[in-house]
This record gives C-alpha cells, sequence and structure tokens, in this order.
C-alpha cells in the first residue's frame, strides 16, 4: 500500500514537473543573436615610408584625398597612414591626393581675420560644392598657395602635391551572418601614382578582409 | 538479436533486477515546437524519436526532425528597412543514448523516468536562402546594390540531455527533456568569389545563442 502510494507521489511529482518546465521552455526556445558585434569595415591601408630610409614612416602634416567621382574630400592632418574605401561596384578605384611638401604649410580660414589650425591626429570630413576655380586636384604638381572653399570656411595649402593614386582588384562579398550582412573584401592587383613626382607604391598585402590595422600599401615618399 | 532475446537470471525479485534485455520501444513526438508555431510563423519544426528501452536502463535514441526557419525579422536589427531574407530549412538527425537515472521497478512495463544522456546531431544538407542583403558602397554611390544566395551546406553539433518523462494513460506518457547543445562545425560556402557564413542549422538553432532547446513529448511505448 505504501509502495503504491509513493509510486502515485512520483507519478504526481513528474507530471507537476514537466508541465512547468513547458513555461519555462518558452523563454529560452526562440532566442536569436539578433544583434552584430563584428567589425564589418575592411579598409585599404596605406602607409606612407620615407624614400630616403625605407625603414622609417614618413609624418606627413596633412593629406587630402578624395575619390574620384564622389563629393567626399577627408582631410587628415598629422599622419603617417590613411584608410581608403575601395568601389565595391568597381574593379578599380582612383584617389586624388594633395601631399605636403616638406615644411608645408596649412591652416583653415574661418572668417576674415580668424584662421585656426588642424587638429592634430584628426581627420576631417568635408562635403559641399567645390569651387572649381581655385580647387585644383588635377593642377598636381603645383606646390604654391592653393584655397579649397567648404562649409563656409576657407583651407589655406602651401607647399602642396597632388596626383591621383589609382587601385586594381578582384571583388568579393563576405556574407558574415545574418545579423551582420555583407561585408566587402578585396585582393589587391597594382597600385600605382599616375603621374612621377609623389613617391613609389609597393602592394605588401594584398587581401583586404578585416580592420586588423594590415598595411596594404606602402608608398615611398621622394623628399621625405 | 541474441542479445535481445536473453533473459536475465531470476535469482531476485521481479520488482528489483530486470527480467530481459529488451522491454520496448518508445516512440517520441515533440509537441512543443508545433505549439511554437502557432505563436510565431516565422518558425515551424517537427521532430520525433525512437528511443530502445535496453533493462529499463539505458535508452539508445534516434531522431529525426525537420526545421524551417525565416529568420528576416529576427535578424534584421540593423538592415530591416532593406526587407532582406536569411531562411534556412532542412532535415536533420540525432542519435545518441540515454541512462535512466530514476529508481526502477522491474515489475512493471512503464515507470516513471528521469534520465542524462548524450547525443550527436547532424544537419546533413539544409537549404539557405539570402535576399536582399544591402552591400555598402555608400562612400561611392548611393545605389547599394545588394546580395543573393542560396544554397546547401552541412552542420554538426553534440548535446547533453536531461529529462523527465512519466506514464499518462495506458502505453502512454508525457515527456520533457532539457538539451545543452554545442556547435562542433557549420560548413562555409564558397560561391564563386564569395564566402557563405552560416547563422542558423536545423536542428542546431542560432549558432550564437541556440545552446539551450527543449522537447516536450508525447511517447507510446511498444512492448517487446
Amino acid at each position: 500500500m505504501k509502495v503504491h502510494r509513493e509510486k502515485r507521489t512520483y507519478q504526481r511529482f513528474f507530471c507537476e514537473a514537466i508541465v512547468s518546465l513547458l513555461f519555462v521552455s518558452t523563454l529560452f526556445s526562440s532566442c536569436v543573436n539578433d544583434h552584430c558585434n563584428e567589425n564589418m569595415y575592411a579598409p585599404l591601408n596605406v602607409a606612407f615610408y620615407s624614400e630616403l630610409d625605407t625603414s622609417q614612416q614618413a609624418g606627413l602634416a596633412f593629406l587630402l584625398v578624395q575619390g574620384v567621382g564622389t563629393d567626399t574630400i577627408t582631410l587628415a592632418s598629422n599622419l603617417t597612414n590613411i584608410n581608403l574605401t575601395l568601389d565595391a561596384n568597381q574593379s578599380s578605384s582612383s584617389f586624388a591626393m594633395g601631399f605636403p611638401l616638406p615644411e608645408a604649410d596649412f591652416c583653415i580660414q574661418e572668417s576674415e581675420n580668424h584662421f585656426t589650425s588642424l587638429i592634430d591626429g584628426q581627420t576631417y570630413t568635408l562635403k559641399g560644392k567645390i569651387n572649381e576655380d581655385i580647387y585644383l586636384f588635377n593642377n598636381r604638381l603645383e606646390d604654391s598657395k592653393k584655397f579649397l572653399s567648404l562649409d563656409d570656411s576657407i583651407f589655406i595649402f602651401q607647399k602642396i602635391k597632388f596626383d591621383t593614386l589609382k587601385i586594381t582588384y578582384d571583388r568579393a562579398i563576405e556574407f558574415v551572418s545574418a545579423e551582420c550582412g555583407c561585408m566587402n573584401t578585396y585582393t589587391l592587383k597594382t597600385a600605382g601614382f599616375i603621374h612621377k613626382g609623389i613617391g613609389e607604391t609597393i602592394i605588401s598585402n594584398p587581401l583586404i578582409n578585416s580592420q586588423n590595422n594590415e598595411k596594404h600599401i606602402r608608398v615611398y615618399l621622394e623628399n621625405y | 538479436m541474441l542479445m535481445f532475446s536473453v533473459a536475465m537470471p531470476m535469482d531476485a525479485k521481479d520488482s528489483e533486477r530486470p527480467t530481459k534485455t529488451l522491454y520496448g520501444v518508445f516512440v517520441d513526438a515533440d509537441i512543443l515546437h508545433p505549439i511554437f508555431h502557432l505563436f510565431n510563423h516565422d518558425r515551424m519544426g517537427v521532430n520525433a524519436d525512437v528511443q530502445i528501452d535496453l533493462w529499463h536502463k539505458l535508452y539508445p535514441t534516434f531522431t529525426l526532425g525537420y526545421d524551417w526557419f525565416d529568420a528576416s525579422d529576427e535578424y534584421a536589427y540593423p538592415i530591416a528597412a532593406n526587407n532582406n531574407l536569411y531562411k534556412v530549412e532542412g532535415l536533420y538527425f540525432r542519435v545518441g543514448a540515454l541512462y535512466n537515472i530514476w529508481k526502477k521497478d522491474y515489475s512493471k512495463p512503464l515507470n516513471p523516468m528521469a534520465f542524462l544522456g548524450v547525443n550527436y546531431g547532424c544537419s546533413p544538407h539544409f537549404q539557405y536562402t539570402i535576399e536582399n542583403y544591402p552591400i555598402n558602397n555608400e562612400y561611392w554611390s548611393s545605389n547599394n546594390n545588394t546580395f543573393q544566395a542560396n544554397g546547401h551546406t552541412i552542420s554538426h553539433w553534440g548535446e547533453v540531455v536531461g529529462g523527465v518523462k512519466t506514464p499518462i494513460a495506458k502505453n502512454f506518457c508525457l515527456g520533457f527533456e532539457v538539451m545543452y547543445k554545442f556547435l562542433l562545425h557549420i560548413r562555409d560556402q564558397q560561391s564563386g568569389n564569395n564566402l557563405i557564413h552560416q547563422s542558423y542549422s536545423p536542428g542546431f538553432g542560432d549558432k550564437e545563442s541556440g545552446m539551450w532547446g527543449f522537447r516536450y513529448t508525447i511517447s507510446y511505448f511498444f512492448h517487446l
């Protein structure tokens, strides 16, 4: 009799436990990871070196970069390398670049009598209508004073050289995950300046598939 | 066959010692996932298993299931506006064994049981469909392309299982299982130049947060 009662107790315990666990399970069963924790930007890193001492990275007072065909100008200051974004719809990208000569100077005229300097290490992304009369990326070897009128400020450059860096590559897409989506990855084929006078380029790492501070292209600058 | 037909020695009470090797076969159907489908139409799953009752102690199991999961809404956290689709579906199976740790009454064909066990799971040829995931090219163009892909791949995982099961009527049992799952591998697919990782596998769930699984079962016991 006691055994029979004990067994019924067990069965009741099991039934209650099973029904309770059903409700617990509903709390967990629809779990998905819906946040992307991956860095989805794989930039091309261009590093600058001195042609005179190829083991030393060259520090540039500033650098102007514009993807040819875009309306975005990146103005970076006090840098030794820069990240560029390749065109995911094409097999080549060209970047107009303004390099400072040694002892180049640069300032921003915000009003008639108000001039400011760039903050060291800061990258400015400028968008606006470029004044074609004074913004002369095509006039690549001028080292006289240049003006760039953007965002109600006038950027004044002295001793600056312009050239266009052309890069060709194979493009691929990495579908990272459902929550992160697609990342563009590239394998570099060629890289070089269209005109002479800036320096030599070498592809040091052709594979661009993550943001891990790898240097993909090395530019050995003349006069540095 | 010989092993299953050999009776155990009868030198103890029937209730304390197994009287034969093969007591019967459970056929379980999971009702938890069809219930979830009533509340969440983006996912549907069915599975059933066969458990062989050896000595009321050891239960070799084989599970066959099918999962269909449209993850578009759940994964669309950063890119919800693009009508992107990520869907997987396919068959999977599990093989393993459970061990009954509860007190046994060998005079009865069915007893309440609590069990622990391990499983190996595999979805050998599940299908994935990826549509309308944007390919970011914002720097160069305001018109982003989208990524589409579909194909088949394979996943493997392991499980540690715990659960309870109790008779509720003649030959019928109610059961609940909790599974801790660990992913062994989901094969990445190369599609042309593109590389595709999966976020979800039938039978396993979300790659990042699918560690816990649940089954709520109705079983029928076939006496042998």
